[in-house]
């Protein structure tokens, strides 16, 4: 029995008890001081031992340390005051529930708290608004939760980092949780985003398992079924979305285009009333099939479908498992400044080829609302020299956001 | 355990009416003794007695009972306190004024040292005093607020019972929240 519950036991017999002495001294009432004091026996003697082992404050109810937390939730909406609610949960097991179960995700409340947030979707309306910060010296970039350098100052928080790794036939963004580690095998490493040869093709690969249902889906079956084959290598790499350029061959001038097929999130999650999947921990290496760690919040009918095979999957056009896509939302020529121009909303200062803002494509048997088609889901461009905006909205996480804005960086002699 | 020859200092201390609340509640003024669990007795007003809702419903089933009132859970030591709070409750009560409250109640938390704040947050519970409850997880909250993980155990007294593995993993979540933020 968990010492939490045995807590509460004791509580209630020590409740129950003084009722009872209640109960009984009604009875005894007329006969002046009789009444029969609570007994006081096994429930208070265990319940000081246990003060005695442990603390006064452990003995502290639950709901008690709940209100506590949640204060301090509450007061630290911004950073860096947050890492207080970080510290809450390290402190030990049942702070960290309780902080878990305190601190909503950034799709619910527009925060990002732990490392998981990036991994989980963004919120649904206002988008979370970061900034990228590209070091041409050390080829690194990084992604900050802020409105800009010169605006969030000290408020701006580092969310990720990546470092561009040129390979003989690609290019590597390895994209780590800290500016200072980018090695694959440690525990901060996020994921990567990979180039082809051209620079025109990216696959955005996850340290995470896509949600777990998605893992049938034919995209991934190759990779997973790789990884089951070759145990003891941690799986750490799991595609969950490719960036293609259109190739420019006639060489005429005008805006890059992109498309963006996220495998992991299924177009249903733009649907009316759609979810997309949120990891709620990050998974050992160790129970990497481990579905206890995935939050199956799905009551979606999507659950139920399981596409088995890739000729099943290809061919049900219209299903709820389609991969979100995303395409750039078509500029417009301005005819005084003779320039490609979209509407960043004073977010985008600087004219430059790597400005995008991405909206979802859809079909029209997809069902996908009006508004939805037209939110600007990932907006990326730039502000200053080596300085650009990113934000992000429902149902990109940041971590896909960065990986896609990281794209644009790569140099595409084939796409300009 | 303290002696039982403790016992009538204490009480007249903490019992000894404030004149404010002598006249309000004049036709009233009917004392509640009170046992705590280190078998002290304290006699407190009615008006201060039924601020611990725990105690109300003690009456509300005896409403006529001169008895002693036993509050098992409850040691003298933050209990005296606590009734000090209820006290300047009862005053703001007759003559509301929120910021002079909040004034009384910070300065009221401000000078109790942790340990008192530990042993009082499971009597106000017990009790079930609200606003006290309010009060002093606030005052909890505020103080491990800009505080190390380690600062908050030794705070709390508790025990890291993470497994090697979690604190693995820990440590990479506080490093990235704990990571400087660039300042240019």
């Amino acid at each position: 029995m968990s010492f939490k519950s045995k807590l509460k036991e004791i509580r209630d017999d020590i409740t129950t008890t003084f009722s009872m002495g209640k109960l009984q001294r009604n009875r005894t009432n007329r006969r002046g001081r009789a009444y029969i004091a609570p007994e006081l026996g096994g429930g208070s003697e265990l319940l000081s031992e246990l003060i005695e082992e442990q603390s006064p404050w452990a003995n502290l109810p639950p709901e008690l340390l709940h209100d506590v937390i949640k204060r301090v939730e509450g007061s630290e909406t911004s950073w860096p005051g947050r890492r207080d609610v970080v510290a809450c949960a390290s402190v030990c097991k049942s702070w960290r529930e309780i902080t878990k179960a305190v601190v909503k995700t950034p799709e619910q409340c527009g925060r990002i708290t732990f490392p998981i947030s990036l991994k989980q979707p963004g919120p649904r309306d206002a988008p979370i608004q970061c900034f990228i910060k590209r070091e041409r010296a050390t080829s690194t970039y990084h992604l900050y939760l802020g409105l800009s350098p010169a605006l969030s100052g000290d408020m701006s928080k580092l969310l990720l980092a990546a470092k561009k790794i040129r390979k003989a036939t690609s290019t590597d963004f390895r994209i780590s949780f800290v500016g200072s580690d980018f090695c694959q095998t440690s525990n901060t490493y996020a994921g990567k985003l990979r180039s082809n040869f051209l620079g025109t093709k990216f696959t955005i690969n996850d340290c995470q398992p896509p949600c777990p249902r998605m893992k049938s889906n034919c995209k991934l079956q190759r990779k997973v079924r790789s990884i089951q084959v070759s145990p003891g290598v941690p799986a750490r790499n799991h595609s969950v979305a490719t960036v293609s350029y259109e190739l420019n061959v006639l060489r005429t001038r005008g805006p890059r285009r992109m498309h963006c097929t996220i495998h992991s999130i299924p177009i249903s999650a733009i649907q009316e009333g759609g979810i997309a999947f949120t990891p709620l921990e990050f998974n050992n290496p160790a129970d990497e099939q481990s579905p206890s760690l995935y939050a199956s919040k799905a009551k979606h009918p999507l659950i139920d479908f399981i596409s088995t095979s890739h000729a099943e999957s290809s061919d049900s056009i219209c299903s709820k498992m389609d991969p979100l896509v995303l395409k750039n939302k078509a500029p417009r020529w301005h005819e005084q400044l003779q320039c490609w121009c979209l509407n960043f909303k004073g977010r985008v200062t600087v004219a430059s080829v790597k400005n995008f803002q991405l909206v979802a494509a859809v079909e029209p048997c997809q069902n996908v609302p009006v508004e939805e088609q037209e939110k600007v889901i990932l907006q990326f461009g730039k502000i200053g020299k080596d300085i650009f905006t990113m934000d992000y909205r429902y149902p990109l996480s940041a971590f896909q956001a960065f990986a896609i804005c990281l794209s644009s960086f790569d140099t595409k002699p084939a796409c300009e | 355990m303290s002696s039982s020859a403790e016992n009538p200092t204490l009480t007249t201390e903490i019992t000894k009416p404030s004149t404010e609340i002598a006249t309000e509640t004049a036709q009233s003024a009917k004392k509640i003794n009170l046992k705590t669990s280190d078998d002290q007795i304290f006699e407190v007003e009615e008006s201060v007695a039924m601020e611990f809702a725990t105690v109300k419903s003690f009456f509300e089933d005896a409403p006529s009972s001169t008895d002693t009132v036993p509050l098992p859970n409850v040691p003298a030591k933050p209990f005296s306190q606590v009734i000090e709070f209820c006290k300047e409750q009862i005053k703001f009560k007759a003559n509301p004024d929120e910021t002079e409250k909040k004034k009384s109640n910070s300065e009221f938390v401000k000078e109790k040292t942790n340990e008192d704040l530990v042993e009082m947050i499971p009597v106000a519970n017990y009790l079930e005093i609200k606003d006290l409850l309010d009060v002093l997880n606030q005052a909890v909250a505020d103080r491990i607020q800009n505080r190390s993980v380690e600062y908050v155990r030794s705070f709390f007294g508790i025990d890291n019972d993470f497994t090697s593995e979690e604190e693995a993993l820990l440590r990479e979540e506080h490093a990235w929240a704990f990571e400087d933020v660039d300042e240019d």
